[in-house]
C-alpha cells in the first residue's frame, strides 16, 4: 500500500508495517488504526523519524511507534527501539530531554462526595505547596551537593530516608525507583546546579498534578487489586527531572555526536547521534542519564509526600482516614538495560522508551508480589478536561512490544494555535464549567493545555487495547487540577 | 550593541513545542536576534534595563552547534543565575582549526521567574530543523525548542 510517499503494509487493523529497505536494518511496526495513519503522514514527519530509528546499529526486530506517535526529536514521541547491549547503540534521542518523565498514581479512601466541598481549599493548598510553572523552586529546601549526590546514585530512596512517604513506596514504582548503573561522577556540575533548586517541582508545559475520580472501571479483579473503585478519590503526577535531566541530554547530545564519529556511525538525523553501548561514551550517558532517571523518581516522590500531608491538613483527618498510597510510578523517557526473547533465545538489550511506556505482563519477575496475578499497572494520562486511563500489561506486549505500550493523548494543535483559540476567552472558568476547577501560574499554560489542543486519549488506549497490548482496567475524570 | 527588535524574529509553530525564525544584517546581529526571540519566547517583555554586564565566549565544531551552544549558555545563565539579557554585544565570530568561538559582552539584569512572570520554560535547545544560512544579504536563522 502506498501511503503518499510511504510504502506502507497493513498487518491487521491496528497494526502496520514500513519494509525495511535501504539503510534500515529492520521493518518499522506502527500501532494505528487506518484512519490515524492518514493523519499522522499530513501532519507531521514521525514516519520518517520511525525509519530513521530503523537504521541505529544493533536494533532488534522493528523499530516500533505507538498510537500516540507524533514528531520528536530525533526518535518519534511514542517511540520503542531495543539494541542489543554488545553490539548496538545507545541514543539520547530515543530517552528525550525530559529524562525518566513519567506518571505516578496514588489512591486514597475518600470518594467524590467527601472532597466535593472542599475541592477548591484542597487545589489552593496543593497550588500553593507544590511549586509549578517556569523556573519553580523552593518546594523544600535547596539541595546541597551531598544530598543531590546521594539522590543521584541511590534513587527515590532518598526521598524516604529522608520523611518524603514511607518505604512501601519503593514497591511500587518501576526499578523500584533506582536505576543503578547511575553514577553522578557522570554528570556536568552544571547539571546538579540546575537541579538543587527543582526538587519537588512540577515545572511547565504539560507537567501537572491532578485530583480524579474513577469514573468507569472495566476490571474488577484488577481495580481490586490496584486498589481502586468507582467514585474514588485518586492524585495523579505527571513530571520528570527538571533542569537536571534536561541538561544531562544537552550535554550528551555533544559528546555522542563526537562518538558517532569516532565510531563512523552513520546518522540521518543529528539529534540521533549515539554511541556504542559498550564504549566509555556509551557507559558514561548510561551513567549519567540512570542518575537524571534517579532524581526524577525522587521528585514524583517528593510532590506525592507534599500532596498527602496538604490533603490531611486541609481534611484535618488522620493517615488512616485518608489511607493513602502509591499504586504505581511509570517512566516513559526512559532507556534500560532488560532481556527480552529475540528469536527463541534470550538476548540482553538496551529498551529506549521515548514517549512510550513499559507493559509487563503477569508473572513477570520484576513486578511486585501483589501485582503477579495482573501485570504491570500502566498509567496512560490525558487532556485535563476529559480522561486517563489506568491499564495493565499483557503478555503480547512481552512477544511484539518488547513489553512497551503508549504513553498519552499527543497534541492536537500547536501550542502557538492553541493560544491564539484562548484569546479574549475566560479559560478557567470554562474548565469549571466542565467540572474541573484548575490553578495555573500562567494564562497562556492554560490556553496551550486546553482539551481542545489535544487527541481523545481514548482512541490511544483502544488501539493498544484491541491489538492485545494492554488491557485498560479504569477511566479516570479530573475534578482538580494544578499546571504551570 | 544589538538590543530586542522584534521586527528581526517571529515565532515557528511545531505541534508539540515552539521555534524562531530570526534574521540579521550580519551573523553577529542574527546571533543576537536568536537569543532575544528566544528570551521573547521565555519572558514576553525583556524591558531595557541594563544594570550587569558579563563576557562568555563559546565554542563549536560547526556553526549549527554553536548557536546550540549559545543559546543553551544565554538560557542557562537565566535560568540558574537569573542574568535576563536586555543587550548583546557580540565582539567576535572566529573560525580557527576547525572551530567556531563566539565572544560576547551581555548587558542586563537580575530577573527572577517569579518576579519576572516568566511564560515558558525552554529545556532545550535543539538541532532539530536548525537552519543558519545567508540569503541574499542577510543572514537566516531557524531554531525549535523543547519546552
Amino acid at each position: 500500500m502506498k501511503y503518499k510517499n510511504y510504502h506502507i503494509e497493513k498487518i491487521h487493523d491496528y497494526l502496520f508495517e514500513i519494509p525495511a529497505v535501504d539503510n534500515m536494518l529492520v521493518p518499522g511496526r506502527i500501532y494505528v488504526t487506518e484512519k490515524m495513519m492518514d493523519t499522522i503522514i499530513e501532519e507531521d514527519e514521525s514516519i520518517q523519524q520511525v525509519i530513521n530509528v530503523a537504521q541505529l546499529p544493533g536494533i532488534q526486530k522493528y523499530s516500533f511507534g505507538m498510537p500516540d506517535i507524533h514528531w520528536g526529536y530525533g526518535f518519534p514521541i511514542g517511540g520503542v527501539a531495543a539494541t542489543d547491549y554488545k553490539e548496538g547503540v545507545i541514543s539520547p534521542g530515543g530517552v528525550g530531554y525530559d529524562i525518566n518523565c513519567g506518571v505516578r498514581l496514588a489512591r486514597t479512601d475518600l470518594t467524590v462526595d467527601d472532597i466535593k466541598p472542599h475541592l477548591r481549599k484542597i487545589i489552593v493548598n496543593l497550588f500553593k505547596n507544590i511549586p509549578t510553572g517556569v523556573g519553580s523552586s523552593g518546594a523544600i529546601r535547596k539541595l546541597g551537593d551531598k544530598d543531590m549526590k546521594r539522590l543521584l546514585r541511590e534513587g527515590m530512596s532518598w526521598a524516604v530516608e529522608n520523611g518524603f512517604g514511607d518505604s512501601g513506596d519503593l514497591e511500587n514504582t518501576e526499578e523500584k525507583g533506582v536505576l543503578k548503573q547511575a553514577e553522578p561522577g557522570a554528570v556536568s556540575q552544571r547539571a546538579i546546579e540546575r537541579g538543587k533548586p527543582q526538587m519537588g517541582t512540577l515545572g511547565s508545559g504539560n507537567h501537572f498534578l491532578e485530583v480524579d475520580v474513577i469514573d468507569t472501571i472495566y476490571l474488577p479483579n484488577e481495580a481490586e487489586i490496584l486498589g481502586l473503585f468507582k467514585n474514588q478519590i485518586v492524585i495523579q503526577i505527571h513530571t520528570g527531572s527538571r533542569g537536571c535531566g534536561y541538561q544531562i541530554c544537552d550535554d550528551f547530545l555533544k559528546i555522542l555526536a563526537r562518538a558517532s564519529q569516532k565510531y563512523h556511525i552513520s546518522l540521518p538525523d543529528r539529534q540521533l547521534a549515539c554511541a556504542p553501548i559498550g564504549s566509555q561514551e556509551g557507559q558514561d550517558y548510561l551513567a549519567a542519564m540512570a542518575a537524571g532517571a534517579n532524581f526524577a523518581w525522587n521528585n514524583r516522590q517528593v510532590i506525592m509526600s507534599l500532596a498527602k500531608k496538604t490533603i490531611m491538613e486541609t481534611l484535618f483527618i488522620s493517615p488512616s482516614d485518608l489511607n493513602f498510597s502509591l499504586v504505581y510510578d511509570v517512566c516513559h523517557n526512559i532507556a534500560k538495560i532488560e532481556k527480552h526473547k529475540v528469536e527463541g533465545k534470550e538476548r540482553k538489550l538496551c529498551l529506549h522508551r521515548k514517549g512510550a511506556t513499559r507493559a509487563f505482563p503477569p508473572k513477570h519477575p520484576d513486578l511486585p508480589p501483589k501485582y503477579q496475578e495482573i501485570g504491570q499497572p500502566i498509567l496512560i494520562p490525558g487532556d485535563m478536561g476529559r480522561y486517563s486511563f489506568v491499564c495493565v500489561g499483557t503478555q503480547k506486549a512481552m512477544e511484539e512490544t518488547f513489553g512497551s505500550t503508549c504513553h498519552g493523548a499527543g497534541r492536537l494543535q500547536s501550542r502557538k494555535k492553541a493560544k491564539m483559540m484562548g484569546k479574549g476567552r475566560d479559560l478557567f472558568n470554562e474548565m469549571e464549567k466542565m467540572g474541573v476547577f484548575v490553578l495555573a501560574k500562567g494564562y497562556h499554560t492554560v490556553a496551550e493545555e486546553m482539551p481542545y489542543a489535544y487527541k481523545d486519549v481514548a482512541t490511544v488506549t483502544d488501539v493498544m487495547e484491541k491489538a492485545g497490548i494492554s488491557r485498560k482496567v479504569a477511566k479516570l475524570k479530573p475534578i482538580g487540577v494544578i499546571k504551570g | 550593541m544589538f538590543t530586542k527588535n522584534l521586527t528581526k524574529f517571529e515565532e515557528i509553530e511545531h505541534t508539540a513545542d515552539i521555534g524562531i525564525l530570526a534574521s540579521g544584517d550580519t551573523l553577529p546581529e542574527l546571533m543576537a536576534n536568536l537569543a532575544f526571540g528566544m528570551l521573547h519566547i521565555i519572558t514576553g517583555d525583556i524591558g531595557n534595563q541594563a544594570i550587569l554586564k558579563r563576557t562568555i565566549k563559546v565554542e563549536g565544531p560547526s556553526l549549527i552547534d554553536l548557536i546550540v551552544g549559545w543559546l543553551s549558555e544565554i538560557n542557562y545563565l537565566l535560568t540558574v543565575n537569573h542574568f535576563l539579557s536586555t543587550g548583546i554585544e557580540v565582539i567576535s565570530i572566529d573560525q580557527t582549526f576547525g572551530n567556531f568561538i563566539l565572544s560576547a559582552h551581555l548587558y542586563g539584569k537580575d530577573s527572577t521567574p517569579i518576579e519576572s512572570n516568566f511564560i515558558t520554560e525552554i529545556k532545550a535547545v535543539t538541532y532539530h530543523k536548525l537552519i543558519c544560512e545567508k540569503r541574499d544579504n542577510e543572514y537566516i536563522g531557524q531554531v525549535i525548542f523543547d519546552i
